[in-house]
């Protein structure tokens, strides 16, 4: 309030979350408005305020050049082209470029639901994806918490089918049906509004693949619903645990009768593919 | 979808009128938040309260998609309105700007009953009050 005020113009903080740090800033356009004096005044205005707090806090002011650029695109080089093994590429739609022979290609504009396929658990669910398809033979896919949609996507164009696809958040599902039709997949993709919650442990059609990259204390709680939706044959990939967590969902797993079959850890993060232990003769 | 959170941003906004200039474009641009997306969501959001100024909290997560929410406006604003300023005094304790009464401050804390994390009408009263006399408002009865 008081760097609006000051200024008369806009300000903006960042807190992160880990530092617990905040930083409050404001843009302005003139140089000439920061004198010494004016940073003086802002200093006093602000220990006024704030009385003891603004001691606490240590509050430092600093001023740095910004170059002025084309703000609307400024967020797009934190994205990049991703690359899934030989098969899968998956673009934004502001970078044009041509999928190799043999790739199929999904275009997916980040934005308000999780799923970029930036994030490690994401992009270990879609190794799985192209790892785990047969071509030429008929398998089914079931994406629980489907965020962008990205990985139900990622199924279809790479030959699965049919794909469900669900989340218990409807700007997710707006989000994914968006990605659907994007991507011309809306008659092959349409996820719906649904619960973990809700699965039932006898459920008309089992997976050959099934993805839920949700939480650790939600896929241990409903290990027994997500694992009544693999098939016989099927595979379960399990991800968003951290590594701390996961000796715990495999337990799970394991009381399920689904044993490790592959895993992978990227910094705090650790993924797992499940499948079915057989049972001696 | 697992999700990670790595920052919270803050921003006052008016109602419908978000736009990647700043302090919204480098704001969200820094971080990678799809300034466009959030700008037409945000837009759509609050079309309805033209002429008030809303402040929004983005939640921005490991792989920089984002969530945000939108909150009542700020009690500064709403009693800068009541008294009738444009702004609030630099000497809070030495020189008063204006005046508000009991009612327009009761006003402020129905407005705010969303966020104010007050148990009762009479503390909401006194938080706004606070804020009014750091602006160098009195309240009279």
């Amino acid at each position: 309030m008081v760097l609006s005020e000051f200024f008369k113009q806009g300000v903006a903080s960042y807190t992160h979350i880990e530092t617990a740090r905040t930083r409050v800033s404001v843009w302005l356009p003139d140089r000439r408005q920061i004198t010494a004096a004016a940073l003086q005044d802002l200093k006093t205005s602000i220990q006024t305020r704030a009385g003891r707090a603004a001691k606490l806090l240590r509050a430092r002011i600093s001023v740095s050049r910004v170059r002025d650029e084309d703000w609307a695109e400024s967020w797009k080089r934190h994205f990049k082209v991703l690359e899934i093994g030989s098969k899968l590429l998956i673009s934004p739609p502001w970078i044009r470029r041509r999928p190799k022979p043999g790739q199929t290609m999904l275009v997916l504009n980040p934005g308000l639901s999780f799923g970029t396929g930036q994030h490690p658990t994401t992009a270990f669910c879609l190794e799985q994806i192209v790892r785990r398809r047969a071509l030429g033979s008929s398998q089914s896919f079931l994406d629980i918490g489907t965020g962008s949609g990205i990985l139900a996507l990622a199924a279809a164009r790479l030959g699965y089918g049919p794909v469900v696809a669900f989340d218990f958040d409807p700007d997710a599902i707006r989000c994914a049906r968006a990605n659907a039709q994007a991507n011309k997949l809306s008659r092959v993709v349409r996820p719906v509004l649904g619960d973990v919650r809700q699965l039932s442990l006898s459920p008309g059609r089992r997976y050959s693949l099934v993805c839920a990259n949700l939480i650790s204390d939600l896929l241990i709680a409903k290990i027994d619903l997500i694992s009544a939706q693999v098939a016989p044959d099927g595979v379960l990939v399990l991800a968003g645990i951290l590594r701390r967590e996961f000796d715990t969902v495999v337990a799970a797993c394991e009381a399920q009768r689904l044993k490790r079959v592959a895993c992978r850890s990227v910094g705090e993060w650790r993924s797992g593919t499940f499948a079915w232990a057989r049972l001696s003769p | 979808m697992a999700k990670k959170i790595t920052g919270q941003i803050k921003l006052q906004i008016p109602a419908g009128q978000a736009n990647p200039a700043p302090p919204v474009g480098p704001a969200l641009g820094q971080h990678g938040v799809n300034i466009m997306g959030f700008c037409k969501e945000f837009n759509a959001k609050t079309k309805e309260q033209a002429g008030l100024v809303i402040p929004v909290v983005i939640t921005v997560y490991q792989d920089k998609s984002f969530t945000f929410i939108t909150k009542s406006p700020p009690a500064s604003i709403l009693l800068k309105k009541a008294a009738g300023i444009t702004a609030g005094s630099k000497q809070p304790n030495k020189e008063k700007v204006g005046k508000v009464t009991r009612k327009q401050v009761l006003e402020i804390v129905k407005a705010k009953t969303k966020d104010l994390n007050s148990i009762s009408d009479e503390a909401g009263i006194r938080v706004i009050a606070g804020t009014a006399r750091s602006m160098g408002i009195e309240v009279a009865d």
